[in-house]
C-alpha cells in the first residue's frame, strides 16, 4: 500500500523521468516515465525551446542531433523503454548537447506544468478499505 | 589494457569499450584456445567485429575486426527487472576482471622467462 501511494504521489509531482548519461563521444537517453498530459500535448503539437531544440512526439524516444529535435515517447509504445544513443565527434560537443537537452526538457516540463489547456488532473487515488479486499457473500 | 563502461539504466544496460590495447588481441590469438576465453562464472570472452554483450549465450565480445565500431555502445533493454540487470552487470564486470588478470599473467609469462634465463646464466657464469 505504501509503495502504491508513493508511486501515485511520484506520478502527480513528476511529468517526465529520464536518464541522460555521458559516455565516450556519446549520450545515452532513456525515458522512464512520461505523464499522459505530455503525450496528449505532443500528439498534436511540438514545442520549440529557447535554446533552439524542438520537442516532438514521434514514434519512440530519440535525440536527433542533426534535426535539433528531441522525440519523446510516441506512437510505438513497444519502444517506450528504448535506449537511444547519440554519437558526437568529441566529448566537448557531447557536453554542450548534454546541457542543451537537459535545459530543453526542463523548460518543456515547466511549460506543460504551467499550461492551462494541458493541465493534467490525475485521477483520484483509489484507497481500498480492508472491507473491500474480502467480499462476504 | 582494457577500459570499459557499463551503464545501468531502467531495466537496461549500455556497454562501451573505451580503450583496448593491442596486447589483448595478441593474447586472444596466441594464448586462448579457439580465440574464446571461458571464465569461471560461465561467461565467454571473444572477439568478433565490434563490442557487444550476448546475454542469452553469456558472451562478451571485445573490439574486433571493424575498427570504425570500436566505440560502439551495445544496448540491452527490456530486461525483466532491475535486479536481473544488476546481476548481469556484476557477472560481466567480474568476467572482464578475471579476463584482465589472465591477460596480465599471460604478458608476465611471455616476457619473464627470458629475463629469468638471462639471470640464471649470469649466476652460473
Amino acid at each position: 500500500m505504501v509503495r502504491y501511494i508513493a508511486n501515485f504521489a511520484h506520478k502527480i509531482i513528476t511529468r517526465l523521468d529520464f536518464y541522460l548519461k555521458k559516455t565516450e563521444n556519446a549520450l545515452i537517453f532513456q525515458i522512464t516515465y512520461q505523464s499522459p498530459d505530455i503525450t496528449d500535448f505532443l500528439a498534436s503539437n511540438t514545442y520549440r525551446t529557447k535554446n533552439g531544440l524542438l520537442i516532438a512526439g514521434g514514434s519512440y524516444p530519440e535525440f536527433k542531433d542533426s534535426k535539433n529535435t528531441i522525440y519523446l515517447r510516441g506512437k510505438d509504445s513497444s519502444r517506450d523503454w528504448k535506449l537511444d544513443v547519440t554519437r558526437f565527434v568529441g566529448n566537448m560537443q557531447r557536453d554542450n548537447k548534454y546541457e542543451m537537452v537537459k535545459e530543453a526538457l526542463t523548460e518543456f516540463v515547466d511549460f506543460i506544468k504551467n499550461s492551462q489547456s494541458f493541465s493534467y488532473t490525475p485521477p483520484a487515488p483509489v484507497v481500498l478499505e480492508p472491507a473491500c479486499w474480502f467480499v462476504r457473500l | 589494457m582494457l577500459t570499459y563502461k557499463i551503464h545501468a539504466l531502467d531495466r537496461a544496460i549500455a556497454f562501451q569499450i573505451i580503450e583496448q590495447s593491442p596486447e589483448v588481441s595478441k593474447i586472444m590469438k596466441t594464448r586462448v584456445w579457439n580465440e574464446a576465453c571461458l571464465v569461471s562464472n560461465g561467461w565467454t570472452i571473444k572477439q568478433s567485429n565490434c563490442p557487444a554483450i550476448d546475454v542469452n549465450n553469456r558472451i562478451i565480445f571485445l573490439r574486433g575486426s571493424d575498427s570504425s565500431k570500436d566505440l560502439r555502445i551495445d544496448r540491452i533493454w527490456d530486461l525483466s527487472s532491475d535486479s536481473y540487470r544488476d546481476s548481469i552487470i556484476n557477472q560481466v564486470d567480474s568476467a572482464l576482471k578475471e579476463f584482465l588478470v589472465f591477460c596480465q599473467n599471460s604478458m608476465f609469462q611471455t616476457s619473464k622467462p627470458c629475463d629469468f634465463a638471462i639471470f640464471l646464466v649470469e649466476i652460473r657464469g
